[in-house]
């Protein structure tokens, strides 16, 4: 490695070095080589060997250390930023720092970035936990008052950390979807509960065409297009478990979550009518309420897009393409642009 | 594998039980406030308290709800 000698003394706030043991350090280091073998470091340090007394002010006062935000061994820099922004949110029903543990622990290096650089523009306002099992983990958000943003909270329900993770990206995706539109347009310029994906028309075509592309308004096909996805993801396992190995089908599956629920949203609810589980459900993918609340069906697309695309797994994101290439095509268009380290968010709440 | 064979599998599943135990006690299945997960254990054992009290499973909350100070709240689940 090439080294370099500089002149330290003609070194600009040279003077203005204050750090005893490094300086006698290099004091010492020097003496009996060339040149002077003293430093001039603007005083004499025996005079100064106590460091200066502390002045008490509350500008100047240390900030008690968080033992939250230190990193973990092999974390990124991106994990603990996006640690400190969610700290910033009132967290109730949990010890805080739980929903961004459960968060961070799911996020690749690409979603961790991008989440930092969205909430330092935008915080989320609150975290909410519950353990009534009767009750969904949602994204809320609320009025408060015109001229003022809405209130922007995540309710969790608690359970186990795998399936938390996915749900805490789940409903950040909500989130970002509901922010992301905001930066479409100003809330007052239209309906207030329109998320980006009712106002971006290239979503609702991606979606359309999709829709289009897997024939899904004829009965027939809709039915043997469900029944391709649970052959493709249960099939292997079931091979591998008739061969001695004993893998939870349901486990698999909920791996899969993502895809059943957008299979879920594209049909209006025809995966949960199989009666197994998983998906939202007819009523919840009703259209009735549309115009006044904006697409139920868009808003969880865009969520599981968002949960699949920022997964640490990119085994996701692969399943998703596979099975949506227009839907996956649009939003990586899109996060062509978001996703970029050097795109700064406006700020809009 | 045929999807025949896998729902076979999946109808054994805690919470596919409690479903169509739930439709053949009252005629029509549970409805579900928000996501599920495939199977899911806790949801089925809900249901099951549910048609042992002999009530139909509804946890169905509107997406907007108004509060008490004249707020709305908007969910997405």
């Amino acid at each position: 490695m090439p080294r370099k000698c500089i002149n330290l003394e003609s070194q600009p706030g040279f003077q203005e070095i204050y750090a005893p043991n490094m300086q006698r350090a290099i004091d010492e280091g020097l003496s009996g080589y060339s040149g002077t073998g003293v430093v001039d470091w603007g005083y004499n340090q025996d005079e100064v060997v106590k460091p200066p007394p502390r002045i008490k002010d509350e500008r100047t006062k240390p900030r008690r250390k968080r033992k939250d935000f230190s990193r973990t061994i092999n974390e990124s820099w991106q994990a603990n930023r996006v640690r400190r922004l969610l700290f910033e949110a009132e967290e109730t029903g949990n010890p805080k720092g739980i929903f961004s543990e459960a968060i961070i622990s799911g996020l690749s290096n690409k979603g961790l970035d991008f989440l930092a650089r969205f909430l330092e523009a935008n915080p989320l306002n609150s975290i909410e936990w519950h353990g009534n099992k009767k009750k969904s983990s949602s994204f809320n958000r609320k009025s408060q008052g015109s001229g003022r943003p809405y209130k922007t909270t995540l309710i969790m329900m608690r359970g186990g950390k795998k399936f938390i993770s996915l749900t805490a990206r789940h409903e950040t995706g909500h989130f970002i979807d509901y922010i992301l539109g905001l930066m479409l347009s100003s809330a007052d310029s239209r309906n207030p509960n329109y998320f980006f994906s009712d106002l971006s028309p290239s979503f609702g075509k991606a979606f359309q065409n999709e829709f289009d592309r897997l024939g899904l308004g004829n009965k027939k096909t809709r039915k043997e297009f469900i029944d391709s996805i649970v052959e493709d993801l249960v099939a292997p396992v079931q091979k591998l478990n008739e061969q001695g190995l004993d893998l939870d089908i349901n486990e698999v599956l909920d791996e899969a979550s993502g895809v059943m629920d957008i299979v879920d949203a594209l049909t209006g609810g025809a995966w949960s009518l199989r009666g197994h589980g998983g998906g939202h459900g007819t009523k919840y993918y009703s259209l009735k309420d549309q115009l006044a609340q904006g697409n139920p069906r868009f808003h969880e697309t865009f969520a599981n897009l968002f949960e699949a695309w920022s997964s640490k797994d990119r085994k996701s994101w692969q399943r998703m393409k596979k099975y949506f290439p227009e839907l996956t095509k649009e939003f990586d268009k899109m996060m062509d642009v978001y996703a970029d380290p050097s795109t700064i968010f406006k700020k809009v709440t | 594998m045929k999807y025949k064979e896998i729902e076979k599998i999946l109808n054994k599943n805690p919470l596919s039980v409690a479903i169509k135990l739930h439709t053949d006690t009252f005629g029509y299945p549970p409805e579900f406030h928000g996501r599920t997960r495939i199977g899911d254990p806790v949801l089925a054992v809900e249901v099951h308290k549910s048609i042992a009290k002999g009530e139909p499973y509804d946890e169905y909350v509107p997406r907007v709800q108004q509060n008490e100070d004249g707020t709305t709240t908007i969910s997405e689940l």
